[in-house]
């Protein structure tokens, strides 16, 4: 999985996971819980920004490598 | 011998009125290239040479019809001109009286991008239904552009500044002369045949029109038409618009724009992300302060009127009030310090992986955590969590103090 693909899944996650935490239904458990996954990706999608650097192929490269697969 | 000899101007009448007389010399259009062009005149009539190849003809635009050409004629230009031919007594000069004159390539040019564009709409390429979103985050774009010109450097820069986590697959291609348009079909065609490409920029930098046309050709368009990814069109004119333009998921007005609409803004995600952590902090610490005060309820109507206790628990709304309570309290034991401590030490210290790291521990009996000594028998298997890692320990003996 690429981490562009892994980065929307987390994104999206903590986003539910805030609305979730906001919403008063939940037991004190449940929320810290919640409360913990939600740094988690949030720490994980920072490390994935802040660690990036463009990585640039050509197509003949590219085309090498899905031949290979 | 008695020669009867006409005069020179005799001899020139005659000509001009055998050519004038001639009606298919008399509206005609003929094509070349404009020289010797001359408009310094006074009178405002342009002069000038009509040639081709192989032959040259010399012109004369009167002021009334000069001032209706709708643009400024050049030396070199190719043009149209519609007018007659004839004589000019004077000095016997076979010229033409041009009445109207048209830009030949700009012409062609532009009635051949409508043509295209009037059948490409009629095959319903321009459909805004067919117009794919683009990717959020895309993992691997493709750059169709010139590998020497400016645009490529723009994408690559604002690629890089706004979204590094991106890959660029680089496909340089002339963007124009002959070979464009090949040149391009060839690294569409391969790019349609890798898995793995979520975007494609094709375009260039801006230009004079001409250098902009092969981004109007009518096979560029229908290969783009068939791609199996969403693609931008980046054709760097701004106002005006290339056929590529239209049959492109997305417009870009230049590479640049292109690129931003690539890929997201790290430093707008940076802040959501700040944005979602300190509401995730607020959430908690509402939480926690709403189930201390419930319990801090509670137990002061246990140990100042029992009698309120009972009722309370008593209420429809014991079973949840329990709940509440006995949450709250198990947190607080886990933490076996006073209020005041937890709640100054912060949401970091809340997380009982951090109770951990101080040197507590947490039972836990089938996945649940153990919070009296009561659940246990002698014989259970239970975890002892800490910081770092578990330890799966046996029960011996169970003391209870109740």
């Amino acid at each position: 999985m690429s981490k562009n693909t892994d980065f929307e899944k987390s994104l999206n996650e903590l986003e539910k996971i805030v609305e979730e935490l906001q919403n008063g239904d939940i037991s004190l458990d449940e929320s810290i819980k919640l409360f913990e996954k939600g740094i988690e990706l949030t720490n994980d999608c920072r490390k994935t920004l802040e660690t990036a650097r463009q990585k640039i192929t050509s197509l003949t490269e590219e085309e090498q490598k899905n031949g290979d697969k | 011998m008695d020669i009867r000899a006409i005069t020179v101007k005799q001899l020139n009448f005659y000509v001009k009125s055998l050519i004038e007389g001639d009606v298919n010399l008399q509206s005609v259009s003929v094509t070349g290239e404009l020289s010797n062009f001359k408009s310094h005149y006074a009178s405002g009539h342009l002069y000038f040479t009509l040639k081709d190849a192989d032959a040259a003809i010399r012109c004369v635009m009167f002021r009334s019809f000069a001032s209706r050409i709708p643009f400024v004629p050049k030396d070199g230009m190719q043009v149209v001109l519609i007018g007659r031919a004839s004589v000019y007594e004077k000095d016997g000069q076979y010229q033409f009286y041009a009445e109207q004159m048209l830009p030949v390539g700009e012409g062609d040019l532009s009635r051949e991008f409508e043509r295209i564009k009037a059948r490409l709409e009629a095959k319903g390429l321009f459909d805004p239904q067919k117009k794919r979103p683009l990717p959020k985050f895309p993992q691997k774009i493709a750059v169709v552009t010139s590998e020497t010109g400016a645009a490529v450097r723009d994408i690559l820069n604002i690629l890089s500044r706004r979204w590094p986590v991106t890959e660029v697959v680089m496909c340089p291609v002339s963007v124009q002369g002959t070979s464009a348009v090949p040149e391009m079909l060839n690294a569409l065609d391969r790019l349609y045949r890798l898995d793995n490409i979520d975007l494609i920029i094709i375009g260039r930098g801006g230009g004079s029109a001409e250098d902009l046309n092969e981004f109007n050709s009518e096979a560029l368009a229908i290969k783009i038409s068939e791609s199996p990814i969403p693609v931008i069109s980046a054709v760097g004119h701004e106002t005006d618009f290339s056929i590529s333009d239209f049959v492109a998921d997305m417009r870009a007005p230049t590479p640049s724009a292109a690129a931003e609409l690539a890929v997201p803004d790290g430093e707008e995600i940076i802040k959501r992300l700040q944005k979602y952590e300190s509401l995730l902090k607020a959430s908690l610490t509402g939480k926690y302060n709403y189930c201390l005060s419930r319990l801090e309820k509670a137990m002061s109507g246990v140990f100042k009127r029992p009698e309120d206790y009972i009722i309370n628990i008593r209420s429809e709304r014991a079973d949840k009030a329990a709940e509440n309570l006995t949450n709250a309290f198990a947190f607080l034991l886990n933490k076996n310090e006073t209020r005041l401590c937890a709640l100054a030490a912060g949401l970091d210290a809340l997380s009982p992986l951090k109770v951990l790291s101080r040197g507590y521990t947490v039972a836990q009996k089938d996945g649940k955590a153990v919070k009296t000594a009561a659940e246990l028998n002698t014989g259970d298997s239970i975890n002892l969590k800490f910081a770092d890692g578990v330890a799966v320990c046996e029960v011996k003996e169970v003391e209870s103090k109740l």
